[in-house]
C-alpha cells in the first residue's frame, strides 16, 4: 500500500505532473494524474492560483492549468528537498 | 578542558581551521535546511536545522577559544587565570551542550518519534550527560556519548544507503560515520592521555581530526549536489 503523502508533497506531484505534461494540463487530467478525490484537487488547486504557482489559461475554449515563474522555481526547490529528504532517509 | 589546547603545539592551529571549515558547512548546511523549512513546514527539517545550528556553534567555540588560549600563553601570563574560569567554564558547558543536543536531534529525527513527552525524556537525557561530563570534565565519557549517538545515527543512514544505493545517501551516511569515527579516535586519545602510554596519542587526535573535516567536506558535496541540482544515479 502507497504511503500517506504529506501537503507538500502532493503540491510537488501536482506541480511535477504539469510540468510533465508539457506545462498545459486539463483540469480533468490533473484529476486523473495526482490520485486525489475531486474535492481535495480542487483544494490544492485553489491553493496554488492563490499562492501564484499555477494559473488557468484559455485556448481554444478550453481551460488548461500552467506553472508560473514563481511555480517553476518552487518546483525546483521542492525537487530539491525531496532529494534531501531522500538522502536522509527522512521520509 | 578548553584552558588547555591538546595535543603537540604544532597542531593547535591546525586544528583551528579545520574547526572553522566544519563551523563553517555547518552554518551552510544549517541555512540550507532553514530554507526548506520555511518551505515545507515540516517539523523534521525545523529538527534538523537545529541540530546543525548546534554543531557550528561548538565548532565555533573551539575556532575561536583555541586562538584565545594560545594567545593568553604567548602574551598575558600576567592574567591570573581564575579571572578566565568562569568564561571558560561556561564556553565548556556550551559546547557539550551544543554538541549532544545536535546528536540527540539526529537521533530523534530518525526514530520518527513524534510524542512530545520522548522529545522532553531525551532533552533531558541531553543535560544530565552535559552536567555529568562537565562536572567529571571527562573527555573521555562526553566523546564515547557522543559516538553511542552518532552509531544510531549512522545505522539508520546505512540502511536507507542500502535501500536507496544513491550517491546522496552514501555522502551522508560517510558524513555521520566519519563524525563517529573521530569522536572514537578522540576518545582513545583521551583514555590514552589517562594512562602512561604517550608517544603515539597525537596520532590519533590528529586522525580524529581529518576524519572530522573529511566528514563536513562529504556533507558539503551533498549540499553542493543539491544546489546544482545534480540528476541523482
Amino acid at each position: 500500500m502507497a504511503e500517506r503523502r504529506n501537503k507538500f508533497q502532493i503540491i510537488l506531484d501536482i506541480l511535477a505532473l504539469i510540468q510533465r505534461k508539457g506545462n498545459r494540463i486539463k483540469p480533468t487530467h490533473i484529476l486523473y494524474g495526482s490520485n486525489l478525490s475531486h474535492d481535495r484537487l480542487k483544494k490544492y488547486v485553489s491553493e496554488l492560483e492563490q499562492k501564484g504557482l499555477v494559473e488557468m489559461i484559455t485556448e481554444k475554449g478550453h481551460n488548461f492549468y500552467k506553472i508560473t515563474e514563481k511555480g517553476a522555481k518552487f518546483l525546483e526547490e521542492a525537487k530539491k528537498i525531496k532529494e534531501l529528504t531522500d538522502a536522509f532517509g527522512l521520509s | 578542558m578548553i584552558i588547555h589546547p591538546f595535543g603537540p603545539s604544532w597542531f593547535y592551529w591546525v586544528s583551528v581551521v579545520i574547526y572553522l571549515i566544519s563551523s563553517i558547512v555547518a552554518l551552510y548546511v544549517g541555512y540550507t535546511v532553514y530554507k526548506f523549512y520555511k518551505l515545507t513546514k515540516e517539523q523534521t527539517y525545523f529538527y534538523l536545522f537545529l541540530a546543525f545550528l548546534s554543531l557550528c556553534i561548538d565548532l565555533l567555540i573551539f575556532t575561536f577559544v583555541f586562538p584565545g588560549v594560545i594567545v593568553y600563553y604567548k602574551y598575558y601570563t600576567h592574567i591570573d587565570t581564575n579571572l578566565l574560569l568562569p568564561i571558560v567554564h561556561i564556553l565548556n558547558f556550551t559546547y557539550m551542550f551544543c554538541t549532544l543536543m545536535a546528536y540527540t536531534l539526529f537521533v530523534f529525527t530518525y526514530s520518527k518519534a513524534q510524542r512530545k513527552s520522548i522529545m522532553v525524556l531525551l532533552t533531558a537525557l541531553v543535560l544530565s550527560l552535559v552536567v555529568y561530563s562537565y562536572v567529571y570534565i571527562n573527555n573521555l565519557g562526553f566523546n564515547l556519548i557522543c559516538a553511542l549517538l552518532l552509531l544510531f545515527v549512522s545505522y539508520f543512514t546505512f540502511r536507507n544507503y542500502q535501500e536507496k544505493k544513491t550517491k546522496n545517501s552514501k555522502l551522508v551516511f560517510l558524513t555521520f560515520s566519519l563524525l563517529l569515527i573521530a569522536h572514537l579516535l578522540l576518545a582513545l586519545f583521551f583514555w590514552l592521555q589517562m594512562g602512561t602510554i604517550e608517544s603515539f596519542k597525537n596520532i590519533f587526535l590528529v586522525i580524529g581530526h581529518v576524519a572530522q573535516l573529511v566528514g563536513y567536506i562529504a556533507l558539503l558535496t551533498l549540499f553542493t549536489r543539491l544546489k546544482n541540482g545534480r540528476k541523482k544515479k
